[in-house]
């Protein structure tokens, strides 16, 4: 056991780090919005908490404080602006965005090193990784029959007969875009600190395409789906990587379309009959009654 | 029966050239199921999408209990007390029966996300209150099915699941896009009682039917609307003993010279 944990200890982490962002994908796609924006808000997160590590030598709690309230802000303010758009011009407007980021990045030197990057203390271990997945976990499963979450399923399935029933899908979808910024912006300070170093390429096309592929992969219906979807997208490929050497990427790829052929709701579908036998048992009740069916 | 719930005045919506309504006037009076017929592109399902605000109207006023609905947005209207449900079921994938239900009282529930995140003990509560009211609401309309997935249900059944739901949203005025469309005689009848049932609850009922028998048999009124305009308004019965209306359904020749868009049908060559 001791071999395995020094030998995948941190893909374990950055499995967990890409968890963290394909959660964040997930909860804008609960209100159904498609977003690669994570990326934009994970650099926010990122390299403030860079600048917070160089500058004043700020511990990982204010990172991430800030790196959430960052991410939240963000994602809030272009929420007003972007879901104004249907949803396929909203990806590609999310897939500028993460363009766009980049070029920031470059610019804006004085606080993100421009093309040189910039250096992290590492302060992350992967107890804190894990306890924020969990901390995410249990929000979103709490959220997922209160109130705003079926309000939010109900808007992701059909935003018009979600608005006949009093729900006003700018909103929910505004909220949810502002809580993947929030998630996506502790993905991002968690991420710096696991590379101790970040550069205008981090955050970019191939962090983008992870978590959504994450989240596809692992399912969009419920939200364990992308927590597996990232450690089936990050740890595989190391797996295969020691047995044989540089298939990996082609073996991602190909796996990502025959779950997109033969599952095309994901690994994890709540739908799925074994899935909801358990779903359904909390819910302690008397039995329906049956109709009787004479034949 | 003077008391007017619903008020339509001067009702137009144009989609390019066709004119879809055509300056409707149309009264619901507090507490009664009102039948509106038509044939096939007469306009009625525009008519609902106007009144509950899926299209914006070009011209005229909408007025429930005297206050003006027309221009807000659906869910605006929602929570002024207009619910639909629609020609074609439309449930929530992935949500069972009961949560179909519930869905339907987010207007209603107050308690936060928030709440619902630390297991507030009032949350708690009102999660198992909605789930209650929404078990109350499918015996109601005779649903016996709780936890299958809605879209695995039989087509009539899930007709129900949808009037729960609409229920749900404690509306003063449902409108029922074709409630018995592609149901058998007998199914009708139940949904028929149903409506029934729902008045003598305090809802106001708008039934958008081609079913002549389920207005004639349940419908205390009727309106008869014909390319966007209003043909003929009364009881049932008057409705269908009404010559415009006859024409309108069963074209006869001679007659037709009073509808002036049948005048222009007729030397459409396209149209038989």
């Amino acid at each position: 056991m001791g071999g395995f944990w020094d030998q995948y200890r941190s893909v374990v982490e950055f499995a967990m780090a890409n968890a963290l962002f394909a959660l964040g994908s997930w909860i804008a796609m609960w209100a159904g919005v498609f977003s690669m924006a994570g990326a934009t808000f994970g650099a926010v997160g990122g390299f403030s908490a860079a600048y917070l590590d160089l500058h004043m030598g700020a511990g990982i709690v204010v990172q991430l404080l800030v790196g959430a309230g960052l991410g939240l802000g963000v994602a809030a303010l272009l929420s007003v602006l972007l879901l104004k758009l249907e949803s396929h011009w909203m990806a590609m407007a999310t897939v500028a965005l993460v363009l766009i980021t980049r070029v920031v990045v470059l610019s804006a030197e004085e606080y993100t090193g421009g093309s040189v990057g910039t250096g992290v203390t590492r302060r992350v271990d992967l107890v804190t990784v894990i306890a924020l997945v969990a901390l995410v976990c249990y929000a979103l499963a709490r959220l997922r029959r209160s109130r705003y979450g079926m309000a939010a399923h109900a808007v992701r399935e059909d935003a018009a007969v979600a608005a006949a029933l009093g729900v006003n899908p700018f909103t929910v979808r505004a909220v949810a875009f502002a809580a993947s910024g929030l998630v996506a912006g502790v993905a991002g300070v968690v991420l710096a600190n696991l590379l101790q170093y970040i550069g205008p390429d981090t955050f970019f096309i191939t962090l983008a395409f992870t978590m959504v592929a994450a989240m596809v992969l692992g399912g969009t219906y419920h939200w364990a789906g992308p927590i597996v979807g990232a450690i089936v997208f990050v740890g595989l490929p190391e797996v295969v990587r020691s047995y044989v050497d540089g298939v990996d990427e082609l073996m991602t790829g190909a796996l990502l379309v025959l779950i997109m052929v033969f599952m095309p709701r994901g690994l994890i579908d709540p739908r799925r009959q074994w899935f909801r036998r358990r779903a359904s048992q909390p819910v302690a009740q008397e039995p329906a009654p049956q109709p009787e069916v004479v034949r | 029966m003077t008391d007017a719930l619903l008020t339509i005045a001067g009702l137009k919506k144009r989609f390019g050239g066709v004119t879809a309504v055509d300056d409707v006037d149309m009264v619901v009076p507090r507490g009664a199921v009102m039948g509106l017929m038509g044939p096939n592109g007469a306009g009625k399902t525009s008519l609902v999408n106007l009144v509950t605000g899926f299209y914006r109207p070009d011209e005229g006023s909408v007025l429930l209990d005297g206050r003006e609905v027309a221009g807000l947005s659906p869910h605006q209207i929602s929570r002024r007390g207009i619910t639909r449900t629609y020609q074609n079921v439309r449930l929530l994938s992935g949500f069972n029966v009961l949560e179909q239900v519930v869905a339907g009282m987010y207007a209603s529930r107050k308690a936060s996300s928030l709440s619902s995140l630390v297991m507030w003990p009032a949350e708690r509560r009102e999660r198992r209150a909605c789930l209650e009211r929404a078990d109350e609401l499918l015996t109601r309309v005779g649903v016996t099915e709780r936890h299958e997935l809605a879209e695995n249900l039989p087509y009539g059944t899930q007709r129900r699941v949808e009037i729960a739901r609409a229920l749900a949203t404690d509306p003063q005025l449902v409108l029922l896009d074709e409630p018995t469309a592609g149901m058998n005689r007998e199914e009708s009848v139940a949904v028929g009682e149903l409506i029934c049932s729902m008045r003598d609850q305090g809802c106001t009922v708008l039934v958008v039917e081609h079913n002549m028998r389920l207005i004639l048999d349940y419908c205390d009124q009727a309106y008869v609307m014909s390319f966007g305009q209003v043909l003929s308004h009364g009881t049932p019965q008057e409705c269908v003993d009404d010559p415009a209306v006859q024409k309108a359904y069963f074209g006869k020749e001679n007659d037709a010279s009073g509808i002036p868009a049948l005048r222009e049908l007729r030397s459409d060559p396209r149209r038989p």
